[in-house]
């Protein structure tokens, strides 16, 4: 895993193995089995209640080689979001394991910000979550600003700002970060035009930085504008992993089944 | 044919959200202290701007307090009569035992009233209670002048035992958080217990003695010696009687010097158990 020289992987055909069992290029990320369950209180009922188990992954097996970027698809409730924190380490699993180079880096600011507190005070506390020093604060803060884009308003507390000027802050500071594995949300990149396309830019910034990312997205076009290879999450399991446009076309197909399948529903009379 | 572990193994991988070892969690919380010390600050302000008189309320709540608590037990209860300096008295047990209390409450529903930032950013999870502890130990410090303007009103003459109510703070603090630890465990997992704390937490500080000298009522009572040695050697009414034995020259709590004995190994005790238990739970508190 010197992990400088492994040339990008072509799509879908990176499970090439070498005769001594060693994968090239190298292996980053490594996904065996995973299987994550939240559990629940149900509602509702007095007395002491039972928790019930929501399973959200049901054994996800996944290779991420050195170069590849892997576009996640599938419908809400697949598991796509879980798998993403699954992968950084950030929700427990309950079988299987989760092996990487580094630790994957969930592209975020979290809760680590303050609703009370400034814009700019935000840019602090939201940096030092993110683990940086007190002095790569002072460096970054007004690149962080400029390219919020909400400059005039960055003293005033966080709470007076509307959603999008939130989101667009905090897409600021969490992507003032590179990260070795970089795992992206694409629903972060919200707001206006412009700032969408800026932020897409950067996001590609950050992919070019990073060795092995993962993405989460509900754009098609973004999966086939920036992935390498896609895998298609349903109901928490892996059902269909290989090139981009092997997987698109399939989970084009089975939504189109699906829709079908409706509508017939729907034509063969209402039923009580 | 390799298993999985045994490929990532030779590929150099390890695992993901695995528990470091004790001395790596540790040193990832210093990482994080500044962070810590900012989310504590940032808390702090954010309730306090809500407020019209904003910070003034760190110091109006024990001073509120501290007036109920004279009118109902050194007034119609009739405590003021046992004690020489009874405002004295009241204060010092109001001021410190708020550390431990406020500390204990806010850090029990630190972890689970923060899953988001838990869940979302790869930070320890013991970075939560513990700015808890930094906040409510920020509000101890700015409300000292109160505490010691009542002190000297009541006629406490300044002493060279005033040294020694820092000492008795630094002992406080490890316990209040290894206490705070203990408890954002224990509420991570069973919420019902964050239910039932403000309760349990106001009824330790009336049987520790902060309103009226417990540990001197003890004797009168005949109880059995075991249970005179709970009430007397509860972490408690130990803290609150080496702050009263440092601050009030007109008071000397029962225990003497062996309280001291015992605010140390509370403090230990307290803060070993607390941080062992929180980091065993790591890798849990992200769970909803």
């Amino acid at each position: 895993m010197d992990g400088t020289d492994g040339p990008p992987v072509p799509n879908g055909t990176d499970r090439a193995r070498l005769p001594d069992g060693t994968d090239r290029p190298s292996l980053r990320v490594l996904l065996d089995d995973v299987h994550v369950a939240y559990r629940v209180l149900p509602h509702g009922r007095m007395g002491p209640r039972r928790p019930v188990q929501v399973k959200a992954l049901q054994g996800v097996s996944l290779d991420i080689h050195e170069g590849e970027c892997l576009g996640i698809i599938g419908r809400n409730g697949a598991g796509k979001s879980t798998l993403l924190r699954a992968i950084a380490g950030l929700v427990p699993v309950d079988h299987g394991a989760v092996y990487s180079t580094s630790t994957p880096v969930l592209l975020g600011v979290g809760r680590s910000l303050v609703p009370q507190m400034s814009g700019r005070e935000n840019i602090e506390l939201g940096c030092l979550a993110l683990g940086m020093s007190r002095s790569e604060i002072r460096e970054r803060t007004d690149e962080i600003i400029e390219f919020s884009g909400i400059a005039e308003s960055i003293d005033l507390p966080m709470s007076t700002y509307s959603s999008g000027m939130a989101a667009r802050l905090k897409f600021a500071i969490a992507s003032s970060v590179v990260h070795e594995i970089l795992l992206l949300d694409e629903a972060l990149a919200t707001g206006d035009m412009d700032f969408k396309e800026r932020s897409i830019q950067r996001m590609g910034e950050l992919r070019d930085h990073a060795d092995a990312v993962v993405i989460v997205s509900h754009s098609l076009s973004a999966i086939r504008a920036s992935c390498t290879r896609a895998v298609w999450l349903d109901k928490g399991s892996v059902r269909a992993d290989g090139s981009v446009e092997d997987v698109i076309e399939q989970y084009v197909d089975d939504t189109r089944r699906r829709r079908q399948a409706r509508r017939d529903r729907r034509r063969a009379g209402p039923s009580s | 044919m390799q298993s999985p572990a045994e490929r990532a193994r030779a590929a150099g991988l390890t695992l993901v959200g695995q528990r470091p070892r004790l001395g790596a969690y540790l040193a990832g919380l210093w990482q994080r202290r500044d962070f810590v010390r900012a989310y504590a600050r940032a808390r702090t302000q954010a309730g306090n701007r809500r407020r019209r008189l904003g910070p003034l309320w760190e110091l109006l709540d024990p001073v509120v307090t501290m007036a109920t608590y004279w009118v109902l037990f050194g007034l119609l209860l009739g405590a003021r009569a046992s004690v020489t300096n009874y405002l004295g008295f009241l204060a010092v047990g109001v001021f410190t035992f708020a550390v431990v209390r406020r500390s204990l409450q806010s850090g029990s529903r630190s972890v689970s009233g923060n899953r988001g930032l838990i869940a979302s950013l790869p930070v320890p999870a013991i970075i939560l209670p513990t700015a808890a502890v930094v906040q409510q130990v920020r509000a101890f410090a700015v409300s000292v002048p109160v505490l010691l303007a009542v002190l000297l009103m009541t006629g406490e003459p300044v002493a060279w035992s005033w040294l020694l109510a820092p000492v008795a703070i630094a002992l406080i603090i490890p316990f209040a958080w290894g206490g705070a630890l203990l408890l954002a465990r224990w509420v991570s997992h069973t919420a019902d217990v964050g239910g039932v704390l403000p309760l349990v937490l106001r009824l330790w500080g009336l049987a520790s003695g902060v309103m009226f000298p417990v540990t001197e009522r003890m004797a009168s009572l005949d109880a059995p010696a075991w249970i005179e040695s709970v009430v007397v050697y509860n972490p408690g009414a130990v803290y609150l009687a080496v702050m009263r034995d440092a601050l009030l020259s007109s008071y000397d709590s029962p225990g003497g010097a062996g309280n001291w004995v015992a605010a140390a190994l509370w403090a230990i005790g307290a803060l070993l158990v607390g941080v062992v238990v929180f980091w065993r739970g790591e890798g849990t508190y992200g769970r909803d």
